[in-house]
């Protein structure tokens, strides 16, 4: 493939834009005599043939979205720091060396006097909460030390671990809360959220009137404006054309340069394409190309604007 | 498309280095760690890593949900080191392509020593120009692109794949995998070589190649 003189750029171009007369002459000549380019103009129309997205993908893609952020949030959750570990490291060495320090501290002391300890003090990991509890004297109730035992060296606890240790003995000590369910409260999010989940568990009558709903209820919102593509599609699927297209035409007033337009023009001139209207479904091809010429549906409307030329 | 997300357009954003990207603010809302900003951003650009999944492993592969969520999973992490050099849609399509590339690599290994090669199914829908068995010796080429994909060095078949299957230009390939455009027609040069090759070893692919010298559409 020599730069200069071959026309694969051209190539690339026919195949997302429609070429000029001129332009397509000089690609037609080109072609019978350079190989490379027939190659590739070939092969890239091969996959040009299968377009890599279908009715339907918008669900999956819905689907795809509430994954990806469910993995990326509890990834962020699950995600351990390492300063994190080394400081609970350092609170455990901190907190298990003080409790077998108290324990043989405690067995040095009680030894001499010859009195019997009721309670011997281990530095096994069950002991620590000993010494723990007993640095903080008032603040929870005493393990039943013995009465003979000399009290054991005060433990040292850092001032702010103390109102989790209380808030921890409150806990323990009061009754269980009675919980009531809170109340559903629903807003344009979350009827969003389920007439979409109705409608990828093949609910349809269900996602409308949550749709509907939501227009009804919350209009003016986000979602609401996107839901006259969900809503506009699934009625057409039901074959209910005029509200689908209504749909369809009341997202593209209100956002005739959303996210979601390039889907809306797509599912009009489809539905056009059902319905036999030919003229109006060149129109909102031509639409479709003119507005968003680098859409996914761009091949597709080329595809079928050459067929009903 | 920014109007979806309140406060995005707040984000700071980078002066525009390449041609005009109206995803770029809502992808600099999702590198700057803004939560409401992730799914939008994952929505628009779901369309384009879905299809150059698609068009890699095939659209009827088993594996095509579980590669796209690992593409825009691997996307949404490299938008912390995209320089705007390319396009945002320019820069999804060629992590999916790089991630689909790997699982099909990843699928050859496995069933070369466990599982046996599955037949990939397509559907295509049939044009009225289309017969029949143009529809199988297309579906046959694309068969041989995926397979040289495979087989090629990665840089090299990433080129292929951004050209034939996601119709990028040479300077976009060279802007999207950031090397030079001489780089890159050398690349092509190489893997179009190496595809004729493929091809010739076919011999009804080869001779419906050379007798074809119109255009399909």
């Amino acid at each position: 493939m020599k730069r200069s003189d071959c026309l694969s750029e051209l190539v690339i171009r026919s195949r997302r834009y429609r070429l000029s007369d001129e332009e397509q002459w000089r690609l037609q000549q080109h072609l019978t005599v350079c190989s490379s380019c027939r190659l590739e103009q070939h092969v890239g129309a091969d996959f040009d043939e299968i377009c890599g997205l279908r009715a339907g993908d918008d669900l999956l893609v819905a689907n795809l979205a509430d994954k990806v952020v469910r993995r990326r949030l509890g990834s962020r959750a699950g995600r351990v720091r390492p300063r994190a570990v080394w400081m609970a490291g350092a609170a455990a060495c901190v907190f298990f060396a003080a409790a077998a320090a108290a324990g043989v501290l405690l067995d040095h002391r009680a030894a001499p006097s010859g009195a019997p300890v009721a309670t011997p003090v281990s530095a096994t990991p069950a002991a620590p909460s000993q010494p723990h509890v007993r640095g903080r004297a008032g603040l929870a109730p005493s393990p039943e030390p013995s009465a003979e035992a000399p009290p054991p060296p005060e433990v040292v606890v850092p001032e702010t671990r103390r109102p989790r240790a209380t808030r921890v003995a409150r806990v323990a000590s009061a009754p269980p809360p009675q919980l009531e369910p809170p109340a559903q409260v629903d807003t344009a999010a979350s009827l969003f959220a389920s007439a979409n989940g109705e409608r990828r568990r093949s609910h349809p009558a269900t996602a409308i009137s949550l749709y509907q709903e939501l227009q009804s209820r919350f209009p003016g919102t986000e979602e609401a404006r996107v839901s006259h593509v969900s809503l506009g599609r699934l009625l057409l699927e039901r074959s209910m054309w005029a509200d689908g297209l209504a749909q369809l035409d009341a997202y593209l007033a209100e956002a005739p340069d959303g996210m979601l337009a390039p889907e809306a023009l797509f599912a009009r001139a489809r539905s056009l394409e059902m319905l036999g209207r030919q003229d109006e479904e060149r129109s909102q091809w031509v639409a479709l190309l003119a507005k968003f010429p680098d859409s996914v549906y761009a091949a597709q409307a080329r595809r079928r604007l050459e067929a009903i030329r | 498309m920014v109007s979806v997300l309140p406060g995005v357009s707040q984000v700071e954003e980078k002066p525009p280095r390449g041609p005009r990207d109206d995803l770029a603010p809502l992808a600099s809302a999702v590198a700057g760690g803004n939560p409401e900003a992730v799914r939008t951003f994952v929505t628009a650009v779901g369309g384009t890593v879905l299809s150059a999944v698609r068009m890699v492993l095939g659209p009827k592969h088993r594996d095509v949900d579980d590669v796209t969520q690992d593409a825009l999973v691997g996307l949404l992490e490299a938008l912390g080191r995209f320089r705007g050099e390319c396009t945002v849609a320019h820069f999804a399509g060629r992590v999916a392509v790089l991630t689909a590339m790997a699982a099909r690599r990843r699928q050859r290994t496995r069933e070369h020593w466990v599982i046996p090669a599955e037949a990939e199914g397509e559907r295509v829908a049939a044009g009225p120009e289309s017969s029949p068995l143009a529809l199988l010796e297309a579906q046959r080429r694309r068969g041989a692109v995926r397979q040289l994909l495979d087989e090629l060095p990665e840089p090299i078949g990433e080129a292929m794949a951004l050209r034939f299957m996601l119709d990028h230009t040479v300077e976009e390939i060279a802007s999207a995998t950031n090397v030079s455009v001489n780089t890159v027609w050398s690349r092509l040069r190489i893997g179009k070589q190496r595809l004729r090759q493929k091809l010739a070893s076919d011999s009804k692919l080869s001779e419906a190649l050379s007798r074809t010298s119109e255009p399909k559409r």
